[in-house]
């Protein structure tokens, strides 16, 4: 078996601040048991990639994007934060399907929020400092669908599809996309 | 033959199976494997279980000379209560331009019941994708030209069996179609423009990707996963831009040794990952 569509993402995005940013990073850091974190930030105006301390050096910066990496064996969970927005992306193989832990700590923190936006493909980009835009670029760029998009109110869900094709290998994604969102 | 002036992207841009020599004959190998095993024991641990059999197929065309070559070939492993396998393969060559009767594939009539061995034309119709019965088309003539024409013209009525269509989905993933390119000689890679990134999506992708590459999560980490990136899109072993209408509609995928770089409609860096776990 090969992992040729790329990792699965259920990207949640919110508006935030940096301490909320800080709140979900310890709050998986405790229930997600990570074996390996990382943290990075990059500069859009230098178009940089430079790494920092968690604990000391966030601070509010419009040109930075705050990052946390938080691996388990088979799966992830990324945190970034800029400019008003936090991004929780978990990511897993689709092969082997296992994503209990993620999918655990991703009902967690929707539980917490109650309102934002879920966004579930293979291999998608939605980056924290032009979420709406990103969003709109994987509905309207066919070459990466599927894509399921959730958003998520105080009281009710409301889901869209964005599929191109129905070929084989699309079913096969559906079905761990459906398998996901059943488990959420 | 490329000349040394031209570029073969002047010639093949665009084109899904861009690094095969046109001028060129293939051998073109189809491989048919399958498993069984014991029933599987009572499942206590709720643990997933090995699945009692199955089978998977590929497809590898090499460059050779002369004519175009086709082998057929089926393998089988058994494995047994005790953990040992055994396993038997058969490689035949057969000939659909002569249309020989190997009978390596067959046709069933009266319900299933029984069935016709098939002449070799009909076989390469039976395994081979659409797309590649159209490659062996469009690179041939004469007789050898309609012969691959005739095998199009059986498909329409015969079909292609399920695991070929998969095949053909699977061009990439599964590495079935392994194109070595020939026609890539002397200065003519160097023509090959860069690649299109943004640091920021490099950087995003390096981040849920870095590990499988034995990368740290460093300045130094990046920069490595860039150049791997840089250098999969200068010399990639194989090459397949989907067409519009289908799954993964107007992506690039390059591929060498199991890593996969992925760009998206417009040419740029979308992602790279290991494919091979």
């Amino acid at each position: 078996m090969v992992n040729s569509f790329g990792k699965f993402n259920a990207i949640y995005s919110n508006i935030g601040s940096v301490n909320r940013f800080k709140s979900i990073v310890e709050e998986v850091t405790k229930e997600f048991k990570p074996q390996e974190t990382v943290f990075s930030r990059f500069d859009l105006e230098s178009m940089e990639m430079l790494s920092f301390d968690f604990e000391r050096t966030i601070i509010e910066n419009d040109s930075i994007i705050y990052k946390a990496i938080l691996s388990q064996k088979d799966e992830e969970i990324i945190v970034e934060y800029s400019k008003g927005k936090v991004l929780v992306e978990h990511l897993f193989w689709y092969y082997p399907e296992r994503y209990l832990k993620g999918i655990n700590m991703i009902k967690k923190i929707i539980q917490d929020e109650k309102d934002g936006v879920l966004i579930i493909g293979f291999e998608l980009s939605i980056d924290v400092n032009r979420v709406e835009e990103s969003i709109e670029e994987v509905k309207s760029d066919k070459s990466i669908h599927p894509v399921i998009i959730i958003h998520i109110g105080k009281t009710n869900k409301s889901i869209s599809e964005h599929i191109s094709d129905k070929s084989i290998i699309t079913e096969q994604k559906i079905r761990i996309i459906n398998s996901y969102i059943k488990n959420l | 033959m490329f000349k040394e002036h031209e570029s073969p992207f002047a010639t093949f841009a665009n084109n899904p199976i861009s690094f095969i020599d046109p001028f060129g004959a293939d051998t073109i190998t189809f491989t048919k494997s399958s498993w069984s095993g014991p029933a599987p024991k009572q499942n206590l641990d709720r643990a997933p279980l090995p699945a009692p059999g199955g089978s998977s197929f590929g497809i590898d065309v090499k460059p050779a000379e002369g004519p175009h070559v086709f082998y057929y070939t089926q393998s089988h492993t058994s494995y047994g209560e005790d953990g040992s396998e055994t396993t038997t393969t058969s490689t035949t060559r057969f000939y659909p331009v002569e249309d020989h009767k190997n009978g390596l594939t067959e046709t069933p009539y009266f319900l299933g019941l029984l069935s016709y061995k098939d002449n070799d034309r009909l076989t390469l119709a039976k395994l081979a994708p659409t797309e590649l019965l159209d490659y062996l088309i469009e690179n041939s003539s004469g007789w050898d030209r309609k012969a691959y024409k005739g095998a199009k013209a059986l498909q329409s009525t015969y079909g292609v069996f399920e695991y070929a269509k998969l095949a053909s989905e699977f061009t990439i993933s599964l590495g079935g179609f392994s194109y070595p390119f020939r026609s890539f000689r002397g200065g003519s890679v160097a023509v090959q423009a860069e690649l299109k990134f943004t640091q920021q999506q490099v950087w995003k992708k390096f981040g849920e990707h870095y590990k499988e590459f034995g990368l740290t999560h460093s300045k130094e980490g990046f920069q490595q996963y860039l150049k791997m990136a840089q250098e999969i899109h200068k010399n990639p072993t194989l090459r397949h831009t989907f067409p519009q209408g289908g799954h993964y509609a107007g992506e690039t995928w390059m591929i060498n040794n199991g890593t996969i770089l992925r760009l998206d409609p417009s040419g740029n860096f979308r992602s790279m990952y290991i494919i091979t776990p």
